[in-house]
């Protein structure tokens, strides 16, 4: 009796451990934190800016709530500890799901032989859907732990851009506009627009300076990424230019674009020319010319998890679509009901 | 607008009658009764259809009524696999999910914007989700008052479609961005979460059938939502 009481006890709780109730309220759980991030606006990672707009639209929308919100993690969900706790604990409960039906499945062909045994396509897509979401769980695990992302990342021409620190590149192919990319990185274009190369020179043809507002150190060539209109300055002649697409909604790579350049007057502009291809423009003693450079902005994803996370969702899908078809009913359920 | 709406207010009508059939049926039990129901379930899950087409087709971009709602008020409309004459209060109450979706497509502005799903195909098969959890919502709407056995062949079709467009939806999304659930979206995100409900709901125990029932009422609102 006395030897008697600890098996039961692991008895209880291996069959809790692999109850469907237990899988069931892991995935209500999952459910709930995920609807949180469906409804709360959540945190973006990378982009201080973006992070800025962000907690300034939080706070507007939440008030005094937002601090606290934020302390519970409820803006970055799939980042929080509870969500990875809660996902081990699914892959744990999986584990052990798993063992147990081909613990069933092996007992039921040794000791019941001569029995009806249950219809392979049932098991099989039982077996599927637990092998699936393991291999899923171990592939997002992968990506979440060696995987890197590098977001709204302007590229333009073909010179190489390298990411993250990593021996990976992305750069642009001047002529098909193409993405070129290193073998481990997922490029995904978000939106191309037209760029411009702009180098400056005097009257003798000596390079002059130019300068972006937002960039400390004077430069011979500037490569200009018009996605919003754009100032640039030519310091030692005191030229301010101003371009701006002559485009509606989305403009195309090629699209026309307006230069203004402004040398005394701030309101009356000294030039002005639309840049359909390369193109020069005086202003002063300076020459300016223009090399169109069309640009993208793309998001390049390193994920060693790929392959993993790809197998486990084929194999998941699969293994659920035919657990409902079968209308599979778990062993462990009928044994519960009794 | 052409006939989209004039369809969708015969419809509604239609669905008015069957409700007001089905409750008397119960009281007064008569096969004609149930054969009446069915016919006009027939009929109104034809109309729905016909004036999604149409908003789909001629009526496009003339904003309200919302194609998704009626693609989804005409799969909840159809009839059961079951015979009628076990449970004509519950085709009663089952009725009722599709009529509140058919009159929320008169009234719902459709959203113009890029869905978050890959493809028009995707976000069809999402509505016909949402009109099988509908149906499921009207069988759980009785459940929660008379415990019953549960939907299982509305829920095996419900599981099987949402699995193939939550799944290709992944899948998709991982080939062209490198990963499955990119953040943040919250339109997927939703939708995992009513994947993961469902197949909650197809794994709780028998035993417990008021839960399911509230689960699966809850996830078909989520489901409907996701798919706007």
């Amino acid at each position: 009796m006395i030897t008697d009481i600890p098996r039961d006890r692991w008895q209880t709780t291996w069959r809790f451990l692999t109850s469907d109730s237990l899988l069931a309220a892991l995935l209500l759980a999952t459910a709930a934190e995920l609807i949180i991030a469906g409804w709360l606006p959540q945190a973006p990672l990378d982009d201080p800016v973006a992070h800025a707009q962000w907690l300034s639209e939080s706070q507007a929308r939440f008030g005094q709530a937002t601090s606290t919100m934020e302390a519970l993690s409820l803006f970055a969900i799939t980042r929080s500890p509870i969500f990875r706790a809660l996902l081990s604990l699914l892959a744990g409960c999986l584990l052990l799901r798993l063992i147990e039906v081909v613990d069933q499945w092996r007992t039921h062909r040794a000791e019941h032989a001569s029995s009806r045994p249950p219809s392979p396509w049932a098991t099989s897509a039982r077996l599927l859907a637990h092998v699936g979401a393991l291999v899923l769980l171990a592939g997002l695990f992968i990506t979440h732990t060696w995987g890197w992302q590098v977001t709204d990342l302007i590229v333009q021409g073909d010179t190489r851009i390298p990411l993250a620190g990593t021996e990976e590149w992305v750069s642009l192919d001047p002529d098909t506009h193409d993405v070129l990319h290193s073998t481990g990185i997922i490029p995904h274009v978000h939106e191309q627009g037209p760029g411009v190369t702009i180098r400056a020179s005097d009257s003798a043809g000596t390079p002059v300076s130019l300068q972006k507002p937002t960039e400390a150190d004077p430069v011979i060539q500037l490569e200009v990424a018009l996605n919003e209109e754009q100032y640039l300055a030519v310091p030692e002649e005191r030229i301010i230019i101003q371009l701006t697409v002559q485009s509606t909604d989305s403009p195309t790579p090629y699209a026309p674009v307006l230069v203004q350049a402004y040398l005394n007057s701030p309101n009356q502009p000294a030039a002005s020319a639309t840049i359909q291809n390369d193109q020069e423009l005086v202003v002063g003693d300076v020459t300016l010319t223009f090399a169109r450079m069309p640009y993208a902005r793309l998001t390049a994803t390193h994920n060693p998890g790929l392959w993993p996370t790809g197998a486990g969702l084929v194999l998941l899908a699969l293994g659920v679509m035919g657990c409902a078809a079968w209308s599979w009913q778990p062993a462990q359920s009928a044994e519960e009901e009794t | 607008m052409g006939a989209a709406i004039p369809l969708i207010q015969l419809s509604l009508g239609a669905l008015l009658t069957a409700t007001a059939l089905a409750t008397w049926g119960n009281f007064r039990p008569r096969p004609v009764t149930g054969r009446a129901v069915r016919i006009i379930q027939w009929v109104t899950a034809v109309c729905l259809l016909g004036a999604t087409l149409l908003l789909l087709t001629v009526d496009r971009g003339s904003g309200k009524p919302s194609p998704i709602l009626t693609l989804m008020a005409a799969v909840a409309t159809l009839p059961s696999w079951r015979p009628f004459k076990r449970t004509p209060w519950r085709t009663a109450v089952r009725i009722l999910p599709a009529m509140i979706l058919t009159i929320g497509s008169l009234l719902v502005e459709p959203d113009d914007t890029v869905p978050a799903l890959c493809g028009a195909m995707m976000h069809a098969a999402l509505a016909a989700c949402g009109g099988l959890a509908a149906r499921i919502a009207g069988d759980a709407l009785g459940t929660l008052v008379r415990p019953a056995a549960r939907p299982d062949r509305t829920l095996a079709a419900l599981l099987i479609l949402l699995t193939l467009v939550v799944g290709l939806d992944a899948l998709i999304t991982l080939g062209q961005r490198g990963i499955a659930w990119p953040e943040p979206a919250a339109a997927r995100a939703l939708l995992a979460s009513t994947w993961l409900l469902w197949i909650a709901v197809r794994i709780l125990p028998d035993r417990q059938p008021r839960l399911r029932a509230a689960l699966s009422i809850g996830a078909s609102l989520l489901l409907v939502t996701a798919a706007l």
